[in-house]
């Protein structure tokens, strides 16, 4: 569905896209993403502006932005941060690791062995961390960017299917179309651009729409309709499995947070839509080989559900 | 919409006056034609006046009129008894009616009148050209009742209603139909002082039966059991001729029944549908065995009904081509000898002339037969008037007739040549339709023969005609003369090469006719009583035959309102709600309009794929996918959006591509 954002949204979508070339789409749904609470999870092949979409999100927002390489040596601790004994002061003082950021770039996070996988995963969830008995908060908003290589490469520790039910959208960022890689080639590199974009948004203010996503109005019929997409996917032989009610609250929250930066105070089918394939796309396993569905797979089960 | 003001002009719209005259058409063949210049007159004025936006005349005026209109049938008929006085009543009421209509009251009544007339006609005829033609003055009036009631409906969707009501209402039609007590001898048998009688009188006087030939409606069909025997032996035997007076030739009552034939061979059964000829005798082929039910057989083998036949009967019938009725009664004799004291000398003189030569009663038909062959006699059908002595005329000098000339002047000279002799008149022939293989017999093939006794084996049939015109007994009356009146325009000459089509185009209707008397029209009391038998049901009561029509009703309704509620619930689940009902309503009318929705596309996406295809219709979709999303999915909805997106829906819905 064509969709504008309400104009202060578009104006982000809009600087963001003058570093990362001609992907508005994924832009929305980054910041989809971002604002509905959840974490995104980018599949794609190293060099194509993960990093960079990253960053530009955490600078155009105002927030902290950390980078983890995921490699298959990295630790929990390496993560999440260690205590040190302190010669000085004879005691353990924290050192927090780069998890204690706002928005965290977890590069290649298949590369990492499932422990570290998982010691990250619990802080996305928990929002906080516990290292050796003590419970640190992690900064608001906390907002994890993973990336993983396609499943093909070797060396790596694919997410088990649990994990991957904790990122709200997964994308595939995609060569850029060719006018714009062009651009990109011209301009030789992002890196001076990234640093003169200045910042839209107050930390304070992404709480705020974060809230107000959260209410936008979802009516019976909406409800009714996420409703019929679950029991679809749950009846129809296709699937391997069908959604979770986990994956139903995210579809919801998703959708809301799309009607909210479309400037709506109600969600419509169409946000449903909109964000459907990138929601549902990495929990669903095709029942014949066993293989995630693309979005444009998990787009065609739209057509089979009608409205109610 | 309901006006009631009394001085309100004419309502605008020509539903009813239209209706008025759909009705009354075909009535106009045979009303009295001032009555259809009245009605049509005073309709056409009703129908300016609305245009012109002229007063409605005054209470005095209507009086007068329909008064006037009462007076006028009365000095008609000189009574105003019987079915024709009665239509012509109603129609010219009718005629004034549509000048006092100021309300919808007045206009139900006039619609109901309007019943009235469309059902008279089927007193007149019952034929599937007629029901056709009633069933779309039906589809006219239920749009025009409808139109009444949606004053803002247009012709067609009107039309379509009242096509779905039609459509509904078949089966109870159907079922009353079969099971709804029928009267034994019919409903509609009402005879009328001044009945228009087709066919044979009492009284065959010279020019009668040529009056007939001119006629090209049909008598009457046969459909044989088995192969129908040859064409020259169809002679369709009607009333027996005994008394002659000089000039023509007169029934008698005869002292029936008749008697068994001694010898009979070639047998064949058939069945004829009559049409109504509003006298009691019926037809069959020389010679029937027997009478059908509710028919006498008198001692001269005619077939005579108990009632005047005023509708389309069907009877079956067994005859015998070949036959001997045995030596003849004293009745009979007497009978068959009997002649005017006077007139005609030469006749007699000629006869004589035969007994003087000794001759036998067989050589004396030879004679006779001989003569019409030697001498230079002519068949026409327009042959010159006869003087008193019409025999001796015919005989001496003319010399020209067609078959009721030649059986007279036979029968007069076998009487006075002392053989008993006694004049036939019916049908001879017909006309074999290829589609569906059976006979249609029409006044043209009306003919006239004689039987004679020359000895103890009795009657036998002596056909004149076919001495001097063979070809008139071989192929039928149309290849003895030269025009045949009856073709009227539609004739092989003008027609050129539309004709062979155009004749197989009208076997066919008539078979399409006789297939509905067969299976509708001749679903008597008898029928449905034996039907209703076969089907396991108690018919001899009329409690009995009630207690079928309820039970039959009963179940026609449960089926119907299973049928309904299936339909329903199959529509409706699960339970919808009214603004999503209003949403489909649209997305089914925009469907006819430009692209349809598909079932999985959103309101705002079908919106803009709407209003790419329909620019023109976009700001009024819009309008109503706004309202809709505001009611359905928004936490804004009011009351008052209910309305709107219902009466927005409803301006949607009145658009026409």
């Amino acid at each position: 569905m064509e969709c504008r954002y309400q104009e202060r949204f578009e104006t982000v979508v809009d600087r963001i896209s003058t570093v990362v070339l001609g992907k508005q789409p994924q832009i929305r749904l980054a910041l989809t993403c971002l604002f509905a609470g959840g974490h995104l999870l980018i599949e794609d092949i190293p060099g194509i502006g993960k990093t960079t979409l990253a960053s530009s999100l955490a600078r155009v927002l105002g927030l902290g932005f950390r980078r983890v390489q995921f490699t298959s040596d990295l630790l929990p601790g390496d993560v999440l941060g260690v205590s040190v004994f302190e010669q000085k002061t004879a005691a353990f003082v924290f050192h927090p690791g780069p998890v204690f950021t706002q928005v965290l770039l977890a590069d290649e996070i298949n590369r990492a062995t499932p422990k570290t996988q998982s010691a990250l995963l619990e802080a996305m969830e928990e929002r906080q961390v516990t290292v050796e008995g003590q419970t640190r908060p992690l900064p608001r908003p906390f907002f994890v960017i993973a990336t993983q290589n396609p499943i093909e490469q070797s060396g790596t520790f694919p997410l088990p299917d649990s994990q991957m039910d904790r990122f709200l959208i997964r994308v595939d960022l995609g060569y850029p179309d060719r006018a714009s890689e062009r651009f990109l080639l011209e301009l030789g590199e992002t890196k001076s651009h990234l640093m003169r974009l200045e910042t839209l948004l107050e930390p304070e203010e992404i709480g705020a729409v974060q809230a107000a996503a959260a209410r936008v109005h979802a009516a019976p019929a909406l409800v009714e309709y996420v409703l019929n997409l679950l029991e679809f996917t749950r009846n129809s032989p296709e699937f391997q499995v069908g959604l979770s009610p986990r994956a139903g609250l995210a579809l919801l929250a998703a959708a809301r947070t799309w009607a909210f930066l479309c400037g709506r105070d109600h969600a419509l089918p169409e946000d449903v839509q909109a964000v459907l394939p990138y929601v549902v796309s990495h929990r669903l396993r095709k029942a014949k080989d066993f293989r995630e569905l693309t979005a444009d797979e998990a787009a065609s089960l739209l057509a089979r559900v009608p409205l109610p | 919409m309901i006006d009631m003001d009394p001085s309100a002009p004419f309502d605008k719209r020509p539903d009813l006056p239209l209706l008025l005259a759909v009705a009354l058409g075909p009535h106009v063949t045979w009303l009295p034609g001032w009555i259809t210049v009245w009605c049509l007159g005073l309709w056409g004025f009703v129908l300016l006046a609305a245009h012109r936006g002229y007063r409605p005349p005054g209470r005095a005026l209507r009086l007068i009129l329909a008064g006037a209109g009462l007076a006028g049938v009365g000095l008609t008929y000189g009574h105003l008894r019987g079915m024709d006085a009665g239509v012509s009543m109603l129609a010219v009421l009718l005629g004034v009616k549509p000048l006092e209509i100021t309300n919808i009251r007045d206009r139900m009544v006039t619609l109901f009148l309007a019943y009235f007339l469309v059902l008279s006609n089927l007193l007149e005829d019952t034929g599937l050209g007629m029901t056709l033609y009633l069933a779309a003055a039906v589809l006219w009036s239920l749009a025009v009742m409808i139109r009444m009631n949606h004053p803002d409906l247009t012709l067609v969707p009107a039309l379509k209603r009242a096509g779905r009501m039609l459509v509904l209402a078949v089966p109870l039609t159907a079922a009353l139909f079969v099971l709804f007590p029928r009267l034994p001898g019919g409903l509609f048998r009402l005879p009328d002082p001044a009945v228009r009688v087709i066919g044979f009188g009492e009284v065959v006087a010279p020019g009668d039966v040529g009056r007939l030939v001119q006629s090209g409606e049909t008598a009457f069909r046969a459909e044989f059991e088995g192969p129908p025997p040859p064409f020259e032996t169809l002679y369709w035997r009607g009333l027996v001729l005994w008394q002659y007076d000089g000039r023509a030739w007169r029934r008698s009552p005869v002292p029936g029944p008749g008697a068994e034939p001694i010898r009979k061979e070639a047998i064949h059964r058939y069945t004829i549908t009559l049409e109504p000829h509003h006298r009691p005798w019926l037809f069959g082929l020389d010679r029937a065995l027997g009478p059908p039910p509710g028919a006498s057989y008198a001692g001269d083998h005619g077939l005579v009904s108990a009632r005047d036949v005023h509708n389309q009967i069907r009877y079956t019938l067994t005859s015998a081509l070949e036959y001997r009725t045995g030596p003849l009664k004293g009745w009979e004799r007497r009978w068959g000898l009997g002649l005017p004291k006077e007139g005609n000398p030469r006749a007699r003189d000629l006869a004589a002339s035969w007994v003087a030569d000794g001759r036998s009663p067989a050589g004396m038909v030879q004679a006779a037969l001989d003569y019409f062959r030697n001498q230079p006699f002519f068949y026409t059908l327009d042959p010159p008037a006869l003087g008193p002595d019409g025999v001796d005329d015919f005989l001496f000098t003319v010399r020209r007739g067609y078959c009721e000339h030649y059986a007279s002047a036979f029968a007069f000279l076998m009487r006075s040549a002392g053989v008993p002799a006694r004049v036939v008149v019916g049908y001879l022939g017909g006309e074999r339709n290829p589609s569906g293989g059976y006979f249609i017999v029409r006044q043209a093939d009306a003919h006239a023969w004689v039987e004679v006794a020359v000895n103890d084996e009795g009657w036998m049939r002596v056909d004149p005609t076919a001495a001097v015109a063979p070809q008139r007994v071989l192929r039928g009356v149309e290849a003895a003369v030269d025009e045949a009146p009856w073709r009227g325009f539609w004739t092989e000459r003008r027609l050129g090469w539309v004709y062979p089509y155009w004749l197989q185009a009208r076997w066919n209707w008539d078979r399409l006719g006789l297939f509905w008397t067969r299976t509708v029209l001749d679903y008597t009391y008898e029928r449905q009583r034996s039907w209703l038998a076969r089907m396991g049901l108690k018919t001899g009561t009329l409690a009995d035959t009630m207690k079928n029509l309820v039970v039959g009703l009963a179940i026609l309704g449960v089926t119907v309102a299973a049928l309904t509620a299936l339909i329903a619930l199959r529509r409706r689940s699960p339970r919808q709600d009214p603004v999503r009902e209003q949403y489909d309503r649209f997305a089914r009318h925009a469907a006819r309009l430009g692209p349809a929705r598909p079932p999985a596309q959103g309101p705002r996406d079908y919106l803009s794929a709407f209003s790419r295809a329909r620019p023109d219709l976009a700001p009024l979709a819009r309008d109503i996918t706004d309202t809709y999303i505001r009611l359905r999915y928004s936490p804004h909805g009011q009351p008052s959006d209910r309305k709107r997106l219902s009466r927005l829906v409803r301006t949607f819905g009145r658009i026409r591509r």
